[in-house]
């Protein structure tokens, strides 16, 4: 049993003018116990919609989401069902994310207060020791979020949502407002985090580079759908999806091989007003006919890969034309 | 990992530090301590009373009458200071009266959402499509003359403004995502309201509630002025400019009460506009910080 399964969830929004904006399109996702899922795409494709439908923090239009085999119900005015607590988000923004007027530990004691796994006179102590779990000193607890720094209360609002004894986090694009130094560490603090409790990890990013290090798997979804899904280190060498190879072409290489990146032409349409056939099509390098009338399904193929292409007929991998995913250079 | 030294914590009392730093709120908090120091002690400042006709009438300013005596021979130092028992008391209970009718309406529109904040927002509109000094001598006459009427008026006009703030505040702390965060660690939303919400949307309110005090004792003044409020012959700051315009000659009789005026009103706007950043533990803690 997968610990999040998305299956086929459409996500809409209501336009100004009373048009609909279609974020998700019918994604489909899963992440098992103690698995890292990454998820890449560019900015506007529907990645945050995704991870808020999939907490229940949005309603999806169609399909469903199952967190360890039972639907995820949308929140509503009551208090979040018990066993939901389970599944957590953590967002991008830690400056938004953690309430400036109430202290570190009474916030953490928050899922504590609801959950009542630690009785009323440990909770201080558990406050203390989930701080201590993501590097903090204990004393953190006394503090306001606003006399600590953005790579501290990330790891603070990371120890908030294991307060919750989670067995899956979808954490959208935690690292994208952190400097470098702090991403590296919040990065190996979410491996460690992942290995120590068994925990299934949705790690949403722009950072390509840092999926690369630490997801077991990786999606990848262009204008709400995903194209491209498999283990990490094989769809890195060969990506199946123009798309994911046009992605892993635009990562610079800083390692002196004088490997320039390619930018990927043009816009993400607008989703109000998604193209014709295959989402891709007007960007791809490899268009042909059949890609502006009809829209490719997402096939699986050998090695639990998957992708949605006409290049990619079901079954077999087959390499894409040309050579451009020269200069990548894979951890041996 | 020099990322783990805490940063230095906020000194204890930054608050007070902040707020050296904000001459302004000095300034307004000595003038309204001042205000709230003689309303107290009236009978005791006071070098006459307020009612006793035993003087001269239309005295210029002098030793004995510092601020001239009016035209029935009143000691107008001594109405001016007893006038502030008046406005001062009546103000601060009006605004909290107003703030809290306007504090359970918002939250509870802001809470509901949908059906109930139309209605609620709809009223609120009602209040705002007149004038607040007419809406106000229009509830003050309906009820009758008297100072206990135009409190309630000036609580009629007050309130919806509160309703409008602390609606759109929790409309907008309530999607933040510090309270869905809140929110998904199991938190019901009536708790995260109490909890999460409503100490966020505090600050504002206390900001509006400081400006305020100054409408309210506009507002009061002026009814009195019409002849709604106070009625002869108590002091009220607001009759006594009232009388005084009649005896344009005399200036002293009207130009103190409304220097009175002038001062709590300029004393209430400074202790606003500076609570507005000592308030916030973010800017507060900022401020200081700068200073060390």
């Amino acid at each position: 049993m997968s610990a999040l399964e998305v299956r086929d969830v459409v996500v809409d929004y209501e336009a100004r003018g009373g048009g609909r904006v279609r974020a998700v399109a019918g994604a489909c996702l899963t992440v098992e116990p103690g698995q890292i899922v990454g998820l890449v795409g560019e900015s506007g494709c529907g990645k945050s919609s995704l991870a808020r439908a999939a907490v229940g923090l949005v309603a999806p239009t169609a399909g469903s989401v199952f967190f360890e085999g039972a639907p995820v119900s949308p929140l509503t005015r009551r208090a979040r069902p018990r066993e939901l607590i389970r599944l957590q988000l953590v967002f991008q923004n830690p400056y938004s994310s953690l309430n400036p007027r109430r202290k570190v530990g009474s916030q953490l004691g928050d899922a504590l207060d609801a959950l009542d796994l630690v009785p009323r006179r440990g909770r201080s102590a558990r406050v203390r020791e989930l701080i201590e779990l993501v590097g903090l000193p204990a004393t953190a607890a006394d503090g306001y979020p606003h006399e600590f720094s953005g790579g501290q209360r990330q790891r603070i609002a990371i120890a908030r949502s294991l307060a919750a004894n989670p067995s899956v986090i979808v954490l959208d694009e935690p690292l994208a407002s952190l400097d470098a130094s702090a991403q590296a560490q919040l990065a190996n603090l979410l491996v460690d985090l992942s290995r120590d409790l068994d925990l299934g990890l949705l790690l949403i990013s722009h950072d390509l580079a840092i999926v690369r290090h630490i997801a077991d798997a990786v999606s990848v979804m262009y204008l709400g759908l995903m194209v491209e899904t498999g283990p990490t280190l094989p769809l890195w060498q060969v990506p199946l999806h123009p798309y994911s190879e046009a992605l892993i072409g635009s990562v610079p290489h800083p390692d002196g091989t004088g490997f320039l990146p390619e930018a990927l032409p043009g816009e993400v349409p607008d989703p109000a007003n998604p193209p014709s056939g295959c989402r891709f099509h007007p960007r791809c390098p490899y268009v042909f006919d059949r890609c502006r009338t009809d829209d490719p399904p997402l096939v699986p193929l050998q090695d639990g890969r998957t992708a949605a292409c006409w290049l990619q007929p079901q079954g077999a991998p087959v390499a894409l034309p040309g050579d451009r995913v020269k200069g990548v250079n894979l951890p041996r | 990992m020099s990322e783990l030294a805490l940063p230095r914590r906020a000194p204890r009392f930054h608050w007070l530090k902040a707020s050296r730093r904000q001459p302004l709120a000095v300034i307004g908090a000595t003038i309204a301590l001042t205000w709230i120091v003689i309303a107290v002690f009236a009978p005791l400042i006071a070098p006459y009373g307020s009612l006793a006709q035993t003087f001269t009438p239309a005295q210029s300013p002098s030793l004995h009458h510092l601020f001239g005596t009016d035209e029935l021979g009143r000691d107008v130092l001594s109405r001016v200071i007893y006038g502030s028992r008046v406005s001062i008391p009546i103000a601060l209970l009006l605004v909290a009266l107003a703030s809290s009718i306007g504090c359970v309406v918002g939250a509870i529109a802001g809470y509901f959402r949908g059906l109930v904040d139309g209605a609620l927002m709809r009223a609120v509109d009602l209040f705002f499509a007149f004038p607040p000094i007419i809406l106000a001598m229009v509830v003050a006459a309906v009820l009758g003359r008297g100072l206990q009427n135009a409190a309630l008026a000036i609580v009629v006009v007050a309130w919806p403004s509160y309703a409008r703030v602390v609606r759109g505040l929790v409309l907008s702390v309530g999607d933040s995502e510090f309270v869905q965060s809140a929110r998904l660690m199991g938190t019901p939303a009536r708790r995260a309201l109490f909890r999460d919400v409503l100490p966020n949307v505090a600050g504002p309110v206390i900001v509006l509630a400081t400006l305020d005090l100054a409408n309210a004792i506009l507002l009061l003044s002026g009814l009195s002025f019409l002849g709604l409020g106070a009625q002869p012959p108590q002091a009220e700051w607001g009759s006594m400019v009232a009388d005084g315009t009649q005896y344009f000659q005399w200036w002293w009789m009207g130009t103190f009460p409304g220097l009175a005026i002038f001062t709590v009103v300029l004393a209430f706007n400074f202790l606003g506009d500076s609570l507005r950043d000592v308030l916030d533990p973010r800017t507060a803690w900022r401020s200081s910080e700068e200073q060390a």
